[in-house]
């Protein structure tokens, strides 16, 4: 007879222990990470952030410092770039990151506590947070110049980091509670306009600079550089400072985590009942095809947003920065990274289950094959297109030949490169995703790291070449560089096609995006 | 019924590694018959019907409908099935509208196809829905339009893979109707099911498939009633 004892009772397996809960989420994910080779690259990954950190604060001091004063003129504004990607972070994410998609835990008493605790472990996974948080270590560190303040410049810099990562969450998870209110939709829309609009302004007004100066991270800046025994006293007192604010942020975000999830409708609501007016005929496989890809893309709440902010910020960030033509033309490859990163790299889970079905229809694999890539390439080019025209406004002049072929080199190249690497990785690492929810990803959160650094890696490379390009007096170079990069890129699109048109290839990644 | 297949499978095998999905299988359906698979979860059944569908290529045997081979020309037999997949099955992000109007391309039906669709949606009470994306269907709903879009060309060969599972008793009376329909004009249907007595209700003969083999093939009136079900029950052990 089963004792009374032998089975622990619900509550205290699942007592509201938000750390036992994240540590079974997180041995599960390993769980499912399948072969040694994947985990052993985890593994890289997960040690590369702390090694990056440790290489920058020896490396940076090492650096040349004939021109430190106006190297330190600049780490009030990288400082300030960590806070706003930590608040931009969660509010693309849609509150945060999940480590199972939602509907994947219904049947498991998953504490609101843990998410907003998983959401926030998983912030170095964001290679954009890591770069810059590597960034101000390393100028923190230059800045400090191997002092004997330096570990207390850490600290503050640490510490400063966890506070606008912590807060930038709560924050996050505040507009998504707000948005389920009645009217919150139109009063977060009215408030994003506030914001562009008054960006737009500062940028308008030339007062870009004038604005940065007033940043309350100068004042951090001054702590770090303090030098003397007031230098330890700065410094403890805005670590004091910074820990409490860190404390009260966590407990603010874990309310509006709370707040935010227990409101009906986060999982889509108002758009799995929405009605959508019916369209004509497009006449032909391709275009039809081509047609629900693209309401596909734009009913998604997680690709729509993520379709806004592509289009809107990077070209925001140049603009405000005004960056010259030469350094625009490294913003294509950036941001088609980006885009290939929507769904790109699991470009057939835009088909959920009805993968399936579509697979029973007749006609030319390679039809469905290239119109999904055509899609993909859509997406780089319009961001890449909007980015470049925000970006040049402050340009200041029209680009050289050299200049334009160089930019438009690049948004060809590098958005070849992405579709090439999105369909490739498409039809050989296929994942079951549907997209549906507000926080979905395309893929489980180290595989979207491990694509983002491909990603990012081809196309800044390719960044990197065209903006030497561009520096050059000749347009001719571009060309150069372009043609045997597009015949690359070219070829393994083609290969990735015709690894599509085998049948067993596709009834695999049918089989993965419909059901797992 | 007439005595020539539509629908014939020679010594079916798929193989997922070391796994045997589909052992052996043979079967044939004639115009306007109609067989129920039969059998517990993970006999083999869908692995079954996604082959027939054209979706998944087999490890060996031969799959002919009305003289097309599905293995060597899928894109050929795929214009004469119907195939509703036993999950899911729908884009998430598009409305039944939508799906119609891609298959209607894809399968190149004549100009009038919007009247088939829109008759077709009302039989299964999906006329107020035609316009709504299906992620927010309820499972019976998506099941009903998977009839739908299974049944929309009138296939000469219909597939039906749980189209009862989860149904309200009208969707299950719509889809019975349209079985009988589709028969009467000399489609071969192969319906998947747990349910007995819709078993018997749907189809004439049955194939009880165990652990991917054919473990008896009978008239689906044996299967009907408290005796049927024991003498099922003995099969699938």
């Amino acid at each position: 007879m089963l004792h009374s004892r032998a089975l622990p009772r619900t509550r205290q397996v699942w007592r509201d222990d938000a750390w036992s809960q994240l540590a079974a989420l997180v041995r599960m994910r390993w769980l499912m990470v399948r072969t040694g080779k994947a985990r052993r690259g985890f593994a890289a990954l997960g040690l590369a952030f702390p090694g990056l950190c440790v290489a920058a604060v020896v490396g940076a001091p090492l650096v040349p410092r004939d021109r430190a004063s106006d190297v330190i003129l600049l780490v009030p504004t990288a400082y300030l770039a960590v806070a706003f990607l930590s608040v931009l972070a969660p509010l693309v994410a849609g509150g945060g990151t999940e480590l199972f998609p939602a509907d994947q835990l219904v049947a498991f008493p998953v504490s609101l506590r843990t998410q907003h605790l998983a959401s926030l472990t998983q912030v170095p996974l964001n290679l954009a947070w890591v770069v810059q948080v590597v960034g101000v270590v390393g100028l923190t560190s230059y800045a400090a110049d191997w002092s004997p303040y330096l570990p207390l410049a850490l600290l503050v810099v640490v510490s400063y980091v966890a506070f606008v990562t912590v807060a930038g969450h709560a924050l996050g998870w505040l507009v998504v509670g707000a948005r389920l209110r009645a009217g919150g939709r139109q009063l977060t829309w009215l408030l994003a306009g506030v914001v562009l609009a008054s960006v737009a302004l500062v940028i308008a007004t030339g007062r870009v600079g004038a604005v940065l100066d007033r940043s309350p991270t100068a004042r951090l800046v001054s702590v770090v550089v303090s030098r003397g025994p007031i230098a330890v006293r700065r410094s403890v007192t805005a670590v004091v400072v910074l820990v409490a604010l860190t404390v009260l942020a966590f407990l603010a975000g874990r309310a509006a985590t709370a707040w935010a999830l227990r409101r009906p409708g986060d999982a889509g609501g108002p758009l799995d009942a929405s009605v959508h007016q019916r369209r004509a005929p497009r006449g032909g496989a391709a275009r039809e095809g081509l047609a629900v890809d693209r309401a596909s893309i734009w009913r998604s709440p997680s690709l729509r947003r993520g379709l806004l902010v592509l289009a809107a910020l990077p070209g925001m960030v140049a603009a405000a920065a005004g960056l010259d033509w030469s350094a625009l033309v490294l913003l294509p490859g950036l941001v088609s990274a980006g885009a290939g990163l929507l769904f790109g790299v699991n470009a057939f889970c835009l088909d959920g289950s009805g993968a399936v079905w579509l697979a029973s229809l007749p006609g030319r694999p390679a039809v469905a094959f290239w119109v999904r890539a055509r899609v993909v390439a859509e997406t780089c080019l319009v961001a890449a297109a909007i980015t470049v025209t925000a970006g040049s406004l402050r340009a200041g002049r029209w680009p050289t030949t050299a200049e334009a072929s160089a930019l438009l080199g690049c948004a060809v190249v590098a958005s070849l490169r992405v579709v090439a690497l999105c369909m490739e990785l498409s039809i050989h690492r296929p994942h079951r995703a549907d997209l549906r929810g507000p926080r979905d990803t395309p893929a489980p959160p180290g595989v979207m790291t491990a694509y983002s650094l491909r990603l990012a890696a081809s196309t800044t490379l390719v960044g990197v070449v065209f903006s030497l390009c561009a520096r050059s007096d000749q347009w001719g170079w571009s060309v150069l560089w372009a043609l045997p990069l597009v015949l690359l890129a070219t070829r393994r699109l083609v290969r990735a096609g015709a690894a599509w048109d085998d049948n067993h290839v596709r009834a695999r990644v049918v089989a993965t995006v419909a059901g797992g | 019924m007439t005595s020539t297949p539509a629908l014939e499978v020679t010594g079916l095998t798929v193989r997922f590694g070391p796994v045997v999905a589909v052992d052996t299988v043979d079967l044939a359906v004639a115009a306007g018959g109609a067989l129920a698979l039969v059998g517990r979860n993970g006999a083999g059944k869908s692995t079954t019907l996604r082959v027939l569908a054209g979706v998944l290529p087999p490890t060996s045997g031969t799959v002919t409908t009305s003289g097309v081979d599905m293995v060597r020309d899928p894109s050929a037999g795929k214009r004469l099935v119907g195939y509703c997949p036993d999950v899911g099955g729908l884009i998430p992000r598009a409305t039944p509208w939508e799906h119609l109007q891609l298959a209607a391309t894809l399968r190149q039906l004549p100009g009038d196809w919007r009247l088939r669709a829109e008759e077709l949606l009302d039989r299964f009470d999906l006329t107020a829905a035609a316009d709504r994306v299906t992620a927010g269907f309820s499972h019976g709903m998506g099941r009903r339009l998977s009839v739908v879009l299974a049944a929309f060309h009138r296939p000469r060969v219909l597939l039906l893979d749980e189209p009862f599972d989860g149904v309200d008793p009208l969707g299950v009376d719509a889809t019975l109707d349209l079985l009988r329909e589709l028969r009467a004009e000399g489609a071969a249907v192969i319906v998947s099911t747990h349910q007995l007595d819709l078993v018997t209700q749907s189809c004439d003969e049955a194939l009880v498939l165990r652990r991917g083999s054919v473990a008896a093939a009978t008239s689906a009136a044996d299967l009907a009633g408290s005796a049927g079900a024991a003498r099922y029950r003995e099969l699938l052990t």
